[in-house]
């Protein structure tokens, strides 16, 4: 098996809707692989299309995107549909390192096809730079999209408004300040001047002010555009912070708080922590930040001999936004920071993501789990679900009988031979096999039960125990905190687990 | 010993004393013919409480069928177990205690589930074999349920283990009992003291009070 990428970015459009904290964008990307050398012509590919980030006042960020795919296959003969277990997940590159989502949505496809829109979960990262979608099937390789860059970022939770003030601050002192901030433009009305430098200093003879003008243009402009003017007025990362206030990536931990991925967790009043996002400029690696902070390139000129020397571009365009190869995650990394991500999805203290056991259920047999997949869906549905606190099956049978999920899979499992009913959460914790009677009498419970491979099934029960061994859960206390523990679903990777002494499989 | 082919055997109006075995439940006073009364006792048990399990139960299967098919799987049935599909092949319902698998599915299980752990275990998971290992045969279909052992030279009363990946690494006669006819007693008492209740809307056997399980039951990890 031989899979090539033929990487075709279609189109990578930026369409800037600013609000203080929201950026929408357009990008696009295409993944297509042949699937064999037997079969040359594989109609194989993927195809997002990003339709835009925003980034709520919690600090995190949002992406929406749609996509449609075919030739993923579950088998060499079947594709991939909604009862069929392909995996999707997002993956989002920063210049600080990289995010992996695997909590992609159920979709839904006809038969060789499948297409869907999604709303990722949100998470925090304040150096977007990409994302890339993939799936992965039972049989074959993964397919992805390749990078699709995001070159926004510019604007992703910095206040444009702020930043006009700025740069107006920092041409203060200028004699000619519509001349400083535009070094380069288009030449289209015969003056030494060029067009924006006139249209500046046209809009402050008519009483419109530097800052007013500065922040309508930034509203308008493109990130090339805005880039450019920010890096002419001198408009640096540091000055931005230090005219901005905020909590910074670069600040000293305040002193009882602790630093997690896109901000600080500090004690509130109440007791518990509360989750501070950084609000500063983009940081210093941000690859579009450093653009504003180059000297202006030089003018373009036209060919000699024309007589034309007005540039061909109205700017001078920054180089497009590559993605730096980022330094290969750990496994264990990656948990770490899909359990944050998922913590403050779940509105839950991501401080706990170092001081409890995290069971980070993985692949069956190198191939995703279909158990896994719907320990991801379940929690998605219910986020108290992600962190649950251990029970040994001894205990639990003094509560309840085995046989607690037979009044249930008439409704939830019918999924024949070969199937077994899964439960989640895990029968052998506190909150698993909890039945309650509903109002017209009949037995009810909020497990999530879903009929999957009696294999991946077991597989997961083995590990669930081992896991519980291993960090020693079994030997605490009953009600003892240390019996709790977080499940992050990742598979993208063998189970595994982190024990809250740091012990891992 | 295909007593439901010989003729109606008796119900049991005085249940079976059962006992610590070295720390292991079992009947007092096993003989291979008790579970087909046994299992007579608990039909008419259920059938008092609106439920027609005759309805839900598959027909029983022959002796010979039930040593065919564990035959392909290198089995060997125990009495009772030939005495268990001669009741019934599987339910389309589950029943208070247990939901019966047919014969066929339960190999298939065997077959396609068990048997791959035991060639080619998963890294880190070889020493998880939930009570069942090779030659026993699970009951029900549910990771969860209780196991059989058919291996050959098996010792009679037979022994049965409630399967469960944590099985036999802390207590070595926690989730084990003796003998099919301990757990079909168990479920009898379960049922006069109104542990199960047939609920008609949810078509579905409910467990009403889970004190009126028997405690040893409880206590054995086999509830």
């Amino acid at each position: 098996m031989r899979w090539s990428w033929n990487r075709k970015i279609r189109a990578v459009g930026t369409s800037l809707a600013l609000a203080g904290l929201v950026v929408a964008s357009l990008a696009t990307g295409t993944g297509a692989a042949n699937a064999d050398d037997s079969s040359p012509q594989d109609q194989s590919y993927v195809h997002a299309n990003v339709g835009s980030v925003t980034r709520g006042s919690d600090g995190r960020l949002s992406i929406h995107f749609s996509l449609s795919a075919s030739g993923i296959r579950t088998s060499p003969s079947s594709p991939c549909h909604y009862s069929s277990y392909c995996i999707g997940s997002i993956d989002v590159h920063g210049a600080s390192g990289s995010y992996t989502s695997l909590s992609l949505p159920n979709y839904y496809g006809g038969v060789n096809s499948i297409s869907g829109s999604f709303t990722s979960p949100s998470f925090n990262m304040n150096d977007l730079a990409s994302i890339n979608i993939n799936f992965i099937g039972d049989h074959g390789a993964p397919l992805a999209t390749p990078d699709i860059p995001l070159s926004e970022d510019v604007a992703f939770g910095h206040d444009l408004d702020a930043a006009a003030r700025l740069a107006t601050a920092n041409l203060a002192n200028s004699a000619d300040p519509c001349v400083e901030a535009f070094p380069v433009g288009t030449h289209q009305q015969g003056s030494s001047l060029n067009d924006q430098q006139i249209e500046c200093e046209e809009a402050r003879q008519q009483g419109t002010s530097l800052q007013t003008f500065f922040e309508t243009f930034l509203k308008t402009a493109s990130a090339a555009q805005i880039a450019a003017l920010l890096a002419n007025t001198g408009t640096t990362a540091s000055s931005y912070s230090a005219a901005n206030g905020g909590t910074s990536s670069s600040d000293p931990v305040p002193s009882g708080c602790s630093a997690v991925l896109g901000g600080t967790l500090c004690p509130s009043v109440t007791g518990s922590q509360t989750f501070v996002p950084y609000t500063d400029a983009p940081p210093a690696q941000d690859p579009l930040w450093n653009y504003n902070q180059q000297e202006p390139q030089p003018q373009p000129s036209s060919p000699a001999g024309d007589g034309d020397d007005s540039p061909s571009e109205p700017y001078p365009t920054p180089a497009p936004i590559t993605v730096a190869p980022t330094a290969p995650q750990s496994p264990l990394e990656l948990i770490k920071r899909q359990c944050v991500a998922d913590a403050v999805q779940a509105s839950i203290d991501p401080s706990k993501c170092e001081t409890e056991s995290i069971f980070a259920t993985g692949q069956y047999r190198g191939a995703p789990s279909e158990a896994t997949q719907h320990d991801a869906d379940a929690i998605a549905a219910n986020p108290n679900f992600f962190e649950l606190t251990y029970e040994t099956s001894a205990e639990k049978d003094t509560e309840t009988d085995r046989t607690w999920i037979d009044p249930f899979k008439a409704q939830n499992c019918q999924g024949g031979t070969g199937t077994q009913c899964d439960e989640f959460p895990y029968y052998s914790s506190e909150q698993g096999a909890q039945v309650f009677t509903a109002p017209d009498g009949s037995p009810a419970t909020d497990v999530s039960l879903r009929s999957i491979s009696a294999s991946h099934n077991a597989s997961q029960g083995g590990y669930y125990t081992a896991f519980g061994r291993q960090c020693s859960l079994p030997a605490q206390p009953k009600g003892d905190p240390k019996r709790n523990f977080l499940v992050v679903p990742m598979n993208m990777l063998p189970t595994t687990w982190i024990c809250s002494d740091g012990e891992n499989q | 010993m295909d007593l439901f082919r010989r003729g109606e055997p008796m119900t049991l109006r005085d249940l079976p004393e059962i006992y610590l075995d070295n720390g292991i439940p079992a009947v007092r006073d096993w003989t291979p013919g008790l579970l087909a009364g046994l299992l007579k006792t608990y039909e008419r048990e259920v059938s008092s409480r609106g439920f027609s399990p005759r309805e839900y139960l598959k027909p029983g299967l022959s002796e010979d069928a039930v040593r065919f098919q564990l035959k392909r799987i290198d089995m060997e049935p125990p009495s009772e177990l030939i005495t268990w599909f001669g009741w019934a092949n599987g339910s389309s319902v589950h029943f208070p205690g247990i939901w019966p698998a047919a014969l066929d599915q339960a190999v298939d299980r065997y077959i396609q589930v068990d048997l791959e752990t035991y060639d080619d275990p998963e890294p880190g998971l070889e020493e998880f074999d939930w009570g069942a290992g090779r030659g026993w045969l699970r009951l029900a279909l549910d990771n969860y349920t209780k196991a059989i052992d058919c291996r050959p030279g098996h010792t009679e009363p037979v022994e049965i283990h409630q399967t469960d990946p944590s099985f036999g690494f802390d207590n070595e006669v926690y989730g084990r009992c003796r003998s099919l006819s301990t757990l079909v007693t168990w479920w009898i008492e379960g049922l006069r003291a109104g542990a199960h209740e047939w609920s008609a809307s949810a078509r579905a056997w409910v467990t009403a009070d889970f004190s009126a399980i028997p405690v040893l039951q409880k206590e054995s990890g086999l509830a």
